[in-house]
């Protein structure tokens, strides 16, 4: 069990990437969304013990991670947004340079970790070769090779190809299963399959943190549709935000997010994840009296 | 085996691995092959690698270790090495790879120790691999047998504390975040050249003083300049010389040294230090170790907090705070961007290289003021002072300002972006050459145009040494990946040339004391073509064969 009580992370320039944020998390996939510049970085970092909180706890099993962060490392998988590697390294080098630091001492499980992310016809190849998706391979590799309780992959599908998508997903679907995964991300597609538990992060703050059914639920009523002309499009464009939009010989179909009625002709519909999410983010915004931005969504990925 | 013990294990065999496989430990040890076949010519040549009283020394085990020991220590390890390791620490925060450490129960003394611990098995295998070729050395040029114990003997003598010193200082000054920076580079060449000097002359104080005393000067009567001769320079020669009866280091020459054929030669036998300096150099040699510490305290973990608050002190230099200072001056080069807009539109090489000199100065405002500082100096001084130390001083600013004009793009991952621009690729290198060596001829325009009139042949050679400075900056900087070669190797030069005083016409690389002729002037247009090849195929090599 993971708790975080009231974490806040203040930069010395004055900015507040974390403000107050308290959360409880079991075992289980938790999806943590939010737009770019959210806060979702800096608060993986405190929770994988990278940095340290301003204020606040954090708790893994009964233990203060801040003070004895070692309980933690021990029991982790990490793999960080930037991830890469070194120059010179193989594949297997690198892997199981990370094994000993993790303390794990079976060198089968090196291998069985490069074939777990097909990467082990390339194992005795230098990773700084590789292709973004295939060190990103590695890097999920190198999380897992100590059988973590709990997993953080912090934007994991960076440059992977659709099909090693489908297999990052039921890899960390199958370790939710029994543990802690945090995914996060602001593509909605990478979660909407695999989260048992959606948090959404807006302007530093946690906003929501929820089933995927209950945030889909809050939304409920929101979400509208419907088809207009190109040029009627252009001009809604710039009048309401509109929140996917697919070009058809009928017109242009598009969808919204709105608390009221946007325009002539929409009919309400069924929200779908990522309208939930944008529904949240506006609501985060009227709240604060911001605007608080969308992040990208990647119908790619949706497969 | 427990685990920190496993995790130390991990991190010192990665750094090893990863420093044994990089193209530049390659070319410093075909680099030290040559220098070894080159420092101990033939005994029929007209210099010698040792000479005592203008004597030749003969060719032996004790002879040639002894010299070698000292030159490597000295140079090698006391100054090369600790810009070749002192990047072990940045490696992990560039590569991105210590944000995955610092996730891990590796704990941060474990790290520290690995890194250290990863210095010293790397310098002291490339000790033992210098050592190995200069025993060969015995085999081809050698006047006696071969004694490898006495190798063994000498060099543990000789280099264990300048080992253990540059493995500790480079992690301690890589941590402090002031010391991290270019700033750190200079600050380290003023310890080398302090811990090259000061024992030698404590030593020939002490010498002194027992002379006057009448006692026959022994090491054993001076033994706490073992605790400070870190490099063995003062150790070794002392040793030689007490071994020779001579009084003073000066009639000892290592390394390319003349002598005189017609003098008997000199057989030396193999070094030998009191027992107290051998318990003393063990101690200074172990008591390097507490200063972890430091760098212990000032390692941040990878913690992005702790880095930033670090890069923010790393600015925080003389440099640094003169060029926030300056920085609105910077914006006067947005002036000249937009000239070069409307009057270079169609002169595409000239616009490019334009670009890339005001770049320096928009990055660097310093450097604005050093132009401004220099011509005006240039413009008032006499004429002997343009040529020193106005010259010199030029030449200084073209090192510090260009040391990355080759690499920046590229340690920036933005080498993709600056090919694309038209006619950059196929011109890279001479785009770059030009770019640093106009703007080392803007630091020197008014002293330029001053010496081309009262002494047209200085104005010639440095005009020379300027670009075979700028061809060093982008031949060395490409093939290297770093502007550290460039900093040092300059750094040396200008020692060197400085300390010559200008008798050594090929070391007049510049024309600061006007003794180059023009045979070394075109050396060192030759060694400018040749650096630039270096640079090119580099570069080739990375553009079109990776």
């Amino acid at each position: 069990m993971l708790v975080l009580d009231n974490v806040t992370k203040r930069f010395s320039s004055g900015v507040t990437a974390v403000n107050a944020l308290s959360l409880r998390l079991d075992k289980g996939v938790v999806g943590l969304l939010g737009p770019n510049g959210a806060g979702k970085t800096t608060l993986i970092q405190m929770i994988t013990t990278v940095t340290k909180p301003s204020a606040g706890t954090v708790f893994y099993n009964d233990v203060d991670i801040v003070k004895s962060p070692d309980a933690m490392r021990s029991r982790l998988g990490f793999l960080p947004q930037d991830f890469d590697v070194y120059d010179n390294l193989t594949a297997f080098e690198f892997l199981s340079y990370f094994a000993a630091l993790k303390g794990v001492r079976s060198k089968a499980r090196v291998g069985e970790l490069l074939e777990m992310v097909n990467l082990h016809t390339v194992a005795n190849r230098v990773a700084s070769a590789f292709s973004g998706g295939m060190k990103q391979r590695l890097g999920i590799a190198q999380a897992l090779i100590n059988d973590p309780d709990v997993l953080i992959v912090d934007e994991p599908t960076a440059g992977l190809d659709p099909e090693e998508r489908i297999r990052l997903r039921n890899i960390l679907s199958e370790i939710g299963g029994e543990k802690l995964v945090i995914l996060s991300t602001h593509i909605v597609s990478d979660i909407e399959a695999i989260a048992t538990h959606i948090a959404i992060m807006a302007q530093s703050r946690l906003q929501s943190y929820s089933t995927p059914e209950e945030l889909l639920s809050s939304a409920e009523g929101n979400v509208w549709k419907g088809i207009v002309s190109s040029e009627s499009f252009d001009s809604l464009r710039s009048q309401i935000r509109i929140s996917g939009a697919v070009r058809k010989p009928d017109g242009v179909h598009i969808s919204v997010v709105s608390a009221h009625k946007p325009f002539e002709g929409a009919m309400q519909t069924e929200p779908t994840l990522e309208d939930a999410f944008l529904f949240t983010l506006q609501k985060a915004g009227a709240e604060t009296g911001t605007e608080a931005t969308t992040g990208k969504s990647d119908k790619a990925g949706a497969l | 085996m427990n685990n920190a013990l496993r995790r130390i294990r991990a991190i010192v065999a990665t750094d090893f691995i990863l420093r044994f496989r990089r193209t530049s430990t390659l070319v410093l040890f075909l680099a030290m092959c040559a220098l070894a076949f080159v420092s101990i010519p033939d005994p029929s040549a007209n210099w010698t690698l040792m000479s005592i009283g203008e004597a030749r020394t003969l060719y032996n085990s004790p002879a040639i270790a002894f010299a070698t020991a000292v030159n490597f220590s000295i140079l090698g390890i006391g100054l090369l090495s600790y810009y070749m390791i002192s990047n072990s620490v940045k490696r992990d925060v560039v590569s991105g790879v210590g944000n995955t450490l610092a996730a891990t129960a590796m704990r941060s003394w474990e790290y520290i120790a690995g890194k250290f611990l990863g210095n010293v098995a790397f310098l002291t295998a490339l000790t033992l691999a210098y050592m190995l070729v200069m025993m060969l050395m015995v085999i081809v040029r050698g006047e006696a047998a071969l004694e490898p114990l006495v190798f063994l003997r000498t060099y543990a003598l000789l280099c264990p504390q300048g080992i253990f010193f540059v493995s500790v200082i480079s992690l301690v000054f890589e941590t402090l975040p002031i010391l991290s920076s270019r700033i750190g580079d200079f600050v380290y060449f003023l310890v080398w050249i302090v811990l090259g000097i000061a024992p030698v002359e404590q030593l020939e104080k002490a010498n002194l003083a027992q002379q006057q005393a009448g006692v026959a000067p022994t090491l054993s009567n001076v033994p706490f300049v073992a605790y400070i001769d870190v490099l063995g320079l003062g150790t070794g020669m002392s040793a030689i010389n007490q071994q020779i009866g001579a009084d003073s280091s000066k009639g000892l020459s290592v390394g390319a040294s003349t002598f005189n054929p017609a003098l008997p030669v000199v057989v030396i036998r193999e070094v030998e230090l009191p027992t107290a300096w051998v318990i003393a150099k063990a101690l200074t040699t172990l008591g390097f170790i507490p200063l972890l510490a430091i760098a212990l305290a000032a390692f941040h973990r990878f913690d992005p907090t702790r880095l930033r608050a670090s890069a923010r002190r790393s600015k925080r230099n003389i440099v640094a705070s003169l060029g926030a200072i300056l920085k609105p001056l910077s914006r006067l080069t947005t002036t000249f961007w937009g000239m070069i807009q409307t009057l270079l539109s169609q002169q595409g090489f000239v616009r490019i290289v334009a670009a890339e000199i005001l770049l320096v100065f928009t990055l660097h405002p310093t450097a604005l003021l050093v132009l401004v500082g220099l011509n005006v100096a240039g413009l008032i001084a006499p004429i002997p002072k343009v040529q020193l130390p106005i010259a010199p001083l030029a030449c200084l600013a073209l090192v510090f300002f260009s040391a990355d004009i080759g690499i920046r793009e590229r340690q920036r991952g933005s080498s993709a972006l600056l090919l694309s621009v038209p006619m950059m690729k196929e011109n890279f290198i001479l785009i770059k050459l030009l770019a640093s060596w106009i703007l080392g001829l803007t630091f020197a325009f008014i002293p330029l145009v001053r010496l081309a009139f009262a002494v047209p042949g200085v104005a010639v050679s440095l005009l020379v040494g300027m670009l075979f400075l700028s061809a060093c900056a982008v031949g060395l900087g490409i093939a290297t990946g770093t502007a550290k070669t460039l900093i040092v190797g300059s750094l040396i030069l200008f020692y060197v040339a400085l300390n010559s005083n200008g008798h050594e016409p090929a070391l007049d690389f510049a024309g600061w004391f006007g003794s180059a002729v023009p045979m070394v002037q075109v050396g060192y247009a030759v060694a400018a073509l040749g650096f630039l090849a270096l640079g090119w195929s580099a570069h080739w090599w990375r553009t079109e064969r990776a």
